[in-house]
């Protein structure tokens, strides 16, 4: 079925909001030099909201006729039936007040198949060969995903949005396992992804850490690579909404009211999201299937205008949908699925360069929340830990547990480099974000890891 | 007894499995095939104070299709349940293995597995998905209005509850039909801090994620704990700040079941051993040239594997390859003497046969070796309770419920939190303590138990949501445990750490 059958089938079946999904993905796995796993998955799937009088039931599921999203729409319905009233009920979006359509992908739905692996078969098989020659081991994934979405209500609004998104990561490790280091990268196509430059850039940190360097638990200045500063920003972004600031439930919970407006960061930083950014588009429109403090089902359609989350170290807004905002005075703040730190002209090379001591900090890794009042995470250091001193590298660190929270983080921040389009080690590229690499005075390192 | 869904068995699965098998066998270098046909049913309530806040369920259902190909795995997966979308997707599968033959330098080969033709049902007494939503949601708002009586300026109540149907076919032979129920309830009440952060501090019930049916969350005793936790609570906030420091801890099996998991159970995991996710979910430190002679924890440390636990989350009549359940050793006496296997697994590490811990936790995912049901077994000689484990500390603290843990890559350094703390004081309980948190190495933690408690003190504990593999899956665990006694653990303070 098309996906704007599948929407018109819903509808007339008595959902209020339909959100139909077609994804594709392909994806392979790398173990000691050598290729270990492969999938190609295709879904077709439904997501349906049933609304009466202001009870609400949510079902979805995968599709592949119109008897079943018959079936689904039955269950959404039913699901209606036996609830109570939501809180955040309000009178679903019209085309007028809805984000407009447009389609940022020409063409045809993107897919992803298996030979769009084909453009880096040929440079990820070269990795693995000089891996071998070099008496290395070289691990990593690759993958490649295209979703296409269509949105449709019983009050006229008809959406459609796609994002595609691939990624490449790698480990390179001794022969010994002793010494390891990781690099990521992330782009719209796996065929804009460089395996050869990501194998070099992983040679010439490795050849980093021929000399290792033992250091102990403590406070250190750290410059925190772009993938290690995207998992902190990211954490940071999941707390900011209105509903748990005015809760007193998160960082953002002020003695007055929620933190808008309070200069939290160093004056540097800044934070913002466009569903729009060419590297990182994302629908702009919200697509909701369970109410959150992220979002509600009553604001699907909803348009997603940039947001600048942080400016000058001020935080300047809050997530926050429509019946929160009309119930607290907020204003309406949709969700974005990006997140971009702003940067500067100053390459990593040149905050090296410029260091008197300092560790260098590659990726961070099992992150947890300690005390959300703080936004207290603890955390560990992973594939990449690199002794700066008087602007070169001069050895490989021992991994370390973090206990830090991205709020201090960014108020200890005293440099920032170039913006970029980073992988979080934890999220990979569920979400798109930029992040530069960042000087953080006082890092607090609780402990030593033994990990390699 | 419980039967098959309906639903499950209303879909074409001969039709599409035959299709599978015809397409397989016309698909020229074909060493193994199998297809896995999932319909789940998986259903969230969220209740907040008074409010429901959403109500939502997704059925999945699909299929994947795996080949060895001249020697290399091809996968691939689809939700179009048609015989021709079986045919694209065996094509699928063929032309990845094709595809990524030039990158391969082992052949896949497998440990061998006679043939099943069953059908497995994990029983429950009440299946979550035939009691009505407005049970469901009454009985769940019911608790959070408790709470608010109690005192709580802040309730929530998640149940997430699952079902999973599997049909499995492989070119070997085996046809299995499967079917289990489990869900987790999760009731949480909140106070404002007083005494600290001036924000709303929560505490969680003592409810687990269980293999059962409905009938768990009804016999629990929500409308009772509900004012219960608002005290532990109100105690907790008032209560001091732990002084950082060496204890001796008793670990409740509420917590330990998670110390458990990320330290022992994922490091005993072959894969992760021979690198398999080394460059996301990490390796282990327990090397298999270590087997038999690493000295994991105490002697006193006896843990096993497992998926036939009555109950357990991981508990299945057969895994995601076909390999029937099975128990064995992991730790005995201290020492690793076993690992967790898929069939690939099993082949590389020279064993005649897989213990069944393939599993994928989706149509669309390869099975991928994962954790079964993994458990520290009481003390054997002796029904040693928890009150006789805290006679022999002088100065100590006792931690239960799991909150915040972290661990790393080789599974040596980590750090967890807690719901409560109590105060060990020569040998009785004397108060809570707040803001603690253990931190360690794996086999110094282990190899400082004294003591695990006896068979009338062990409880199933687990999670629904252990991660691993790339793409990343989910699987639920089941973790089996006793209190246990160790000496000299390292304790933070939570709130110091966070001082800038």
């Amino acid at each position: 079925m098309k996906l704007e059958e599948i929407v018109e089938e819903g509808l007339r079946e008595g959902a209020a909001v339909v959100l139909g999904e077609r994804s594709t993905s392909v994806s392979f796995r790398l173990a000691n030099n050598t290729v270990t796993t492969n999938g190609r998955e295709e879904s077709t799937s439904v997501g349906m909201v049933a609304l009466e009088q202001g009870r609400v039931g949510v079902q979805s599921g995968d599709v592949t006729d119109s008897a079943r999203v018959a079936e689904l729409a039955r269950s959404a319905r039913a699901r209606a039936e036996q609830s109570p009233e939501a809180p955040d009920a309000m009178a679903l979006l019209t085309p007028s007040e809805s984000a407009s359509s447009y389609s940022q992908i020409p063409g045809p739905a993107p897919e992803a198949l298996p030979r769009d692996l084909e453009p880096i078969l040929d440079s990820v098989r070269d990795v693995l060969e000089q891996s071998r020659e070099a008496g290395l081991r070289c691990f990593g994934f690759a993958s490649a995903d295209a979703v296409q979405e269509e949105l449709g209500t019983t009050t006229g609004v008809r959406l459609e949005g796609r994002r595609q998104s691939a990624s490449l990561a790698l480990t390179l490790k001794t022969q010994d396992l002793r010494r390891s280091v990781w690099a990521g990268a992330t782009a719209r196509r796996l065929a804009d992804l460089d395996p050869g430059a990501l194998y070099r850039g992983l040679s010439r940190r490795l050849s980093w850490t021929e000399k290792s360097v033992a250091l102990p638990a403590g406070h250190y200045q750290v410059l925190l690579e772009p993938s290690a500063t995207s998992d902190l920003i990211v954490r940071l972004m999941w707390e900011m909404h209105a509903r748990g600031a005015d809760e007193g439930r998160t960082v953002f919970s002020g003695k007055s009211g929620p933190r808008v407006g309070e200069a939290m960061y160093a004056p540097e930083v800044s934070l913002e999201s466009d569903p729009l950014d060419p590297q990182m588009l994302v629908p702009n429109f919200v697509r909701c299937l369970g109410s959150s403090e992220y979002g509600s089902v009553f604001d699907n359609g909803l348009p997603v205008p940039a947001a600048v989350w942080v400016e000058g170290g001020v935080q300047q807004e809050l997530i926050c949908p429509r019946s929160w905002a009309r119930d607290h005075g907020h204003p309406v703040r949709p969700d974005v699925d990006n997140l971009a730190m702003r940067g500067t002209d100053t390459s990593l090379d040149q905050m090296i360069a410029s260091t008197d001591r300092a560790l260098l900090v590659t990726s961070l890794w099992y992150i947890r929340d300690l005390d959300p009042a703080t936004l207290l995470l603890t955390g560990l250091t992973r594939d990449g830990v690199f002794l700066i001193e008087h602007g070169e590298v001069v050895g490989g660190v021992n991994n370390f547990r973090f206990n830090e929270s991205p709020v201090g983080v960014l108020k200890r921040t005293v440099e920032i480099g170039k913006t970029e389009l980073a992988l979080s080690r934890e999220i990979g590229d569920a979400v798109f974000i930029k992040a530069p690499p960042i000087r953080v005075e006082n890092f607090f390192m609780s402990s030593v890891s033994d990990a390699i | 007894m419980t039967e098959i869904d309906p639903g499950f068995q209303r879909l074409p699965l001969e039709r599409l499995t035959d299709a599978a098998l015809d397409s397989i066998s016309k698909t020229e270098g074909v060493g193994y095939g199998d297809i896995r046909i999932h319909r789940d049913r998986i259903q969230g309530i969220h209740v907040r104070e008074h409010d429901l806040i959403s109500l939502s369920e997704s059925e999945p259902q699909g299929f994947g299709v795996r080949l060895v190909v001249d020697g290399s795995w091809g996968f691939a997966a689809s939700s179009d349940m048609t015989v021709e979308g079986v045919a694209r997707a065996v094509a699928a599968a063929a032309e990845m293995a094709r595809l990524l033959r030039p990158l391969l330098e082992e052949r896949v080969e497998l440990a061998a597995e006679p043939a099943h033709q069953e059908t497995w049902i994990g029983e429950v007494e009440i299946n979550p998905f035939d009691v009505p939503a407005e049970r469901k949601v009454e009985f769940m708002l019911d608790a959070t209005a408790r709470c608010l009586t109690a005192g709580a300026k802040f309730a929530e109540f998640y149940c997430l509850q699952a079902q999973e149907n599997r049909y499995f076919v492989s070119t070997e032979g085996s046809r299995i039909t499967q079917q289990r129920v489990r869900l987790h309830p999760v009731l949480q009440a909140g106070l404002v801090d007083e005494h600290g952060s001036g924000l709303i501090e929560t505490m969680r019930s003592t409810a687990r994620p269980v293999g059962r049916g409905w009938e768990y969350v009804e016999a629990h005793g929500f409308p009772a704990e509900a004012a219960e936790m608002v005290g532990w609570l109100e105690e907790k906030l008032a209560s001091p700040s732990v002084t950082p420091g060496p204890y001796d801890l008793v670990i409740d099996p509420s917590n330990l079941w998670l110390t458990l998991h990320e330290s022992v159970a994922h490091g005993t995991e072959l894969d992760r051993a021979l690198g398999y996710e080394a460059n996301y979910a990490g390796t282990t430190f327990a090397t298999p040239d270590q087997i038999g002679t690493l000295r994991y924890g105490s002697p006193r440390m006896h843990v096993t594997g497992d998926r036939l636990e009555p109950s357990g989350l991981a508990t299945v009549g057969f895994d995601d390859e076909g390999v029937a359940a099975q128990r064995w050793d992991i730790i005995k006496d201290g020492i690793l003497v076993g690992y967790q296997l898929n069939r690939q697994m099993a082949h590389k590490f020279h064993l005649p046969r897989s213990n069944g811990c393939a599993y994928s936790d989706s149509w669309s995912h390869l099975p991928l070796q994962r954790m079964p049901n993994v458990s520290l077994q009481p003390d054997p000689d002796r029904d040693t309770t928890l009150e006789e484990l805290f006679s022999g500390v002088e100065e100590g603290i006792y931690i239960l419920g799991d909150k915040s843990w972290s661990i790393d890559q080789q599974r040596y350094n980590f750090q967890f939190t807690g719901q409560r703390f109590y105060r060990i004081h020569k040998g009785q309980l004397a108060g809570q303590l707040r803001d603690v948190a253990y931190q360690s190495r794996t086999p110094d933690f282990w190899g400082r138990l004294e003591a695990v408690g006896g068979p009338s003190a062990w409880q199933l504990h687990g999670a629904f949501n252990c991660g691993k593999g790339e793409p990343g899956q989910v699987a639920p665990v089941s973790h089996g445990c006793a209190p246990a006694l160790f000496r000299r653990i390292s304790v933070l303070n939570a709130r110091q750490e966070g001082k800038e």
